[in-house]
């Protein structure tokens, strides 16, 4: 493909300032009150900063975040080394995981409320429910994989049960498990806002949901800049750690 | 029996693999979970019926909504704002992802975008959609729309490239090219892609419309679950949070049915 | 060592003369860079030759090959098949991939009728036709198959099929057989060779080896490792038809020593 000679960052900004100009002049033209202008958002962006109100609330989401993940982790993970490794029961399992990954988890909320209640530790089971399958099945598949490529290593060298799992297959399923944290982590971003939003909280789902009750459309979309920027943040962090640690693999999960 | 116990021991899984046949057992097993879930359930329900309801009395509830055409009327409504949001996010997921699967200035462009916004809550926006797209059938549709799009158009921009890579050269040297190379080669490539991504875009669709139906109300299913939640009309809770995964269960297994049909090569 | 006047040009069926190419692929930090593929290669073919372009990895002969396809355009240089410059994929051109480049979707037919329904030709015309040429590399029984079905060798095969149905006036082979391993090499080199006899198109043939290109070719253009140019291009004067035996013949040892030479890096030439 021929392109005129822009490097390609110069192409990205293009990109952003097409974006920001069709935004801003639509805005122009349209109702401040349904549209707001590019430049109106920024300001109340940066109110949000300098008040401290962004820094606080992300406090509280990062906090579900972090917790419901921790969870998930310590559930999905164990659980998928352990089916990935008694493949029979995996594989008996199977349909049940599949359908629990496959809903919508949100659907969930009600049931979640009646049992936890509304305040925070109700938002960290909802956390947790959104990431742990993606951790299970990732590690699942990992431990699978690894135990199908090297079983006849571990069998002919005579290791121990318990020597083949702490040394081949638990090392050998790192890759696969960060890619799961990876995937699990992006669900759980979501599911942490989803949960402040329907829930009683003091997070960024909060002033988000707050901003829009009270029509502030400005706010709503500064609020979800913030909200693409930490997420691009932590995502971006993922990979490179994910890429870092997958060295002796050949293709990437997912 | 596959017993906790047996699954202890490799080689012992391996004999009763030879004994009885993979599928058999794994059927088997399958159901076996399924009886111990649905009685665990029923025992432990009748004992607190408030909290957790018990299959029967959730099958009855459910009966009963049938009769009534209750459910039906809940099921349709939420299936139509589904509906018409997946494939408005289908087609703008195609057009878009391929036009930045295609061309690298488009891509390096907008990708980015896409990219982060792919990651972002978009739930958040769901309040605004009333204020945006008035009250009615367009709020709920949007909000379907918003969460599915991502997928599909990211899944596209894969399926483009990678039928960019693998066969447009091949087709170029046989003189292919413009209409017929979109149509006889591009296309089919990128099918494989495409697949996935309307696979993967129903379950935010779904997730959109259900949580669309939590805060703007309505006669769908998602709008009777949180019905039923705050009335804690359990039975009724769970039937339909059944009935939601039923459904989404069954559209996914039909998808991978026809692929697995559609196409001899898997992707 | 060829030196064509002018007035033998017509004979040429495939010229390259002084080709350039300059790559501007983009460096660190995604700001643009020139490569040279290419500098001033020269080759001529004639009609009904087998030429191969022999020469280690990224020393540009697949980049002059695709050039000659009209794949790619190059930076400089003249570039003719028949006496008309190449623009674009010329008809009289096909072209066999290293990676056989098989559409998954279609069966070996589908493939193989692939280039002539892109041609227009009428259905049951280039059904035949192609079901002529699945014959040919001994494919019959898998006409129905997808490639997916079907092992490395019997895939290029197909590939060889659905450029031979286009009865191609040049071939165009880009290390058809590198994605193989070195039995089933053996087999469709000679194979090739069958086919070919049988047919009167001019070949071009990248490889990096010299083995290869001693069995099969009339005459192999040596490449220089990078920036690509041509330092040599040599006559194989090996009997036909060539068969596992030429490999024994002193002749053969003496020209694979010879190339081995050409082909050294400079600095350990001393």
């Amino acid at each position: 493909m021929r392109s005129f000679r822009l490097a390609d960052w110069q192409w990205n900004v293009l990109g952003a300032l097409v974006i920001i100009g069709a935004w801003q002049l639509y805005a122009t033209f349209a109702n401040p009150f349904f549209i707001p202008s590019f430049t109106r958002v920024l300001s109340e962006l940066w109110t949000y900063i300098v008040t401290g109100a962004i820094a606080e609330a992300l406090g509280h989401t990062f906090l579900l975040l972090i917790v419901g993940l921790v969870l998930g982790s310590l559930v999905g993970v164990p659980l998928g080394l352990f089916l990935g490794v008694n493949q029979r029961l995996g594989d008996i399992l199977a349909p049940y995981i599949q359908a629990a990954y496959a809903t919508p988890r949100i659907a969930l909320i009600p049931v979640v409320i009646i049992f936890f209640g509304i305040s925070t530790p109700g938002q960290i089971v909802l956390v947790f429910l959104q990431c742990v399958f993606e951790i299970l099945i990732a590690t699942e598949a990992g431990a699978r994989e690894v135990s199908g490529q090297f079983v006849e290593v571990a069998r002919s060298l005579r290791l121990s049960r318990l020597k083949t799992f702490v040394d081949v297959i638990l090392p050998g399923s790192f890759p696969y498990i960060v890619s799961g944290l990876r995937l699990g982590l992006s669900n759980a971003f979501i599911g942490a806002i989803g949960a402040e939003l329907f829930m009683e909280s003091a997070g960024m789902g909060e002033l988000v949901r707050f901003a829009s009750q009270s029509f502030r459309t400005d706010r709503v979309i500064a609020g979800v800049i913030v909200l693409s920027l930490v997420a691009v943040v932590l995502i971006t962090g993922m990979r490179l750690w994910e890429r870092r640690v997958q060295g002796w693999r050949t293709e990437t999960f997912e | 029996m596959i017993g906790i116990r047996k699954v202890g021991s490799a080689a012992r899984v391996v004999d009763l693999q030879a004994r009885w046949g993979d599928r058999t057992t794994i059927i088997a097993g399958q159901l076996a979970v399924l009886v111990i879930w649905l009685t665990a359930w029923e025992a432990v329900g009748r004992g607190d019926p408030l909290l957790l309801s018990y299959p029967t009395q959730v099958l009855g509830g459910l009966v009963t909504m049938i009769q009534t055409s209750e459910l039906q009327g809940l099921f349709l409504f939420t299936a139509r704002t589904f509906l018409i949001g997946w494939a408005i996010a289908a087609v703008a997921g195609l057009v878009f992802g391929s036009l930045i699967g295609a061309f690298r200035p488009v891509a390096l462009m907008f990708e980015p975008f896409v990219n982060a916004l792919y990651s972002t809550p978009k739930i958040v926006l769901i309040p605004l959609m009333v204020l945006w797209f008035g009250i009615g059938l367009n709020a709920y549709v949007a909000s379907v729309a918003i969460g599915a799009v991502f997928p599909m158009m990211i899944m596209t921009i894969t399926g483009v490239r990678n039928a960019g890579r693998e066969y447009v050269d091949v087709a170029r040297s046989f003189g292919v090219k413009g209409l017929q190379l979109l149509w006889k080669v591009v296309v089919p490539g990128a099918l494989p892609f495409i697949f996935v991504g309307l696979r993967l875009s129903m379950g935010r669709a779904i997730g959109g419309a259900i949580a669309a139906e939590f805060f703007l109300g309505g006669g769908g299913i998602g709008g009777a679950v949180q019905a039923a939640g705050m009335a804690f009309a359990s039975a009724q809770m769970y039937g339909l949070i059944l009935i939601i995964f039923g459904s989404v269960m069954a559209v996914d297994i039909g998808f991978r049915r026809l692929w697995s049909v559609l196409s001899p090569v898997r992707p | 060592m060829t030196n064509t006047g002018h007035a033998a040009s017509a004979a040429q069926k495939v010229t390259a003369r002084d080709v350039r190419k300059v790559y501007e692929t983009r460096g660190s930090q995604g700001a643009p860079k020139e490569v040279l593929a290419l500098d001033g290669a020269t080759v001529e073919v004639r009609a009904g030759e087998f030429v191969s372009l022999l020469g280690p990895s990224g020393c540009g002969k697949t980049t002059l090959l695709k050039i000659i396809g009209g794949l790619i355009p190059s930076t400089a240089g003249d570039v003719r098949v028949d006496g008309a410059v190449v623009r674009e994929p010329s008809r009289k051109v096909a072209i066999v991939f290293q990676n056989f480049g098989l559409f998954p979707w279609r069966t070996v037919l589908g493939n193989v009728e692939f280039g002539l329904e892109a041609a227009g030709m009428p259905t049951k015309e280039r059904r035949e036709r192609a079901k002529e040429y699945i014959d040919l590399v001994s494919l019959t029984k898998f006409t129905h198959s997808h490639p997916s079905q079907l092992s490395g060798g019997m895939q290029q095969r197909v590939g060889l099929a659905r450029a031979l149905a286009l009865r191609p006036e040049v071939l165009l082979m880009d290390e058809p057989f590198g994605s193989l391993d070195a039995h089933t090499r053996e087999l469709l080199q000679f194979e090739l060779l069958g086919i070919l006899a049988r047919t009167q198109a001019t070949i071009v043939f990248v490889t990096h080896s010299v083995d290869e290109a001693l069995v099969l070719s009339d005459r192999i253009a040596v490449f220089s490792p990078s920036p690509g140019r041509i330092i040599e291009t040599l006559s194989v004067d090996l009997p036909h038809p060539r068969d596992e035996a030429v490999k024994s013949l002193p002749r053969y040892a003496e020209m694979r020593e010879h190339i081995w030479e050409r082909l050294r890096p400079p600095a350990v030439a001393a």
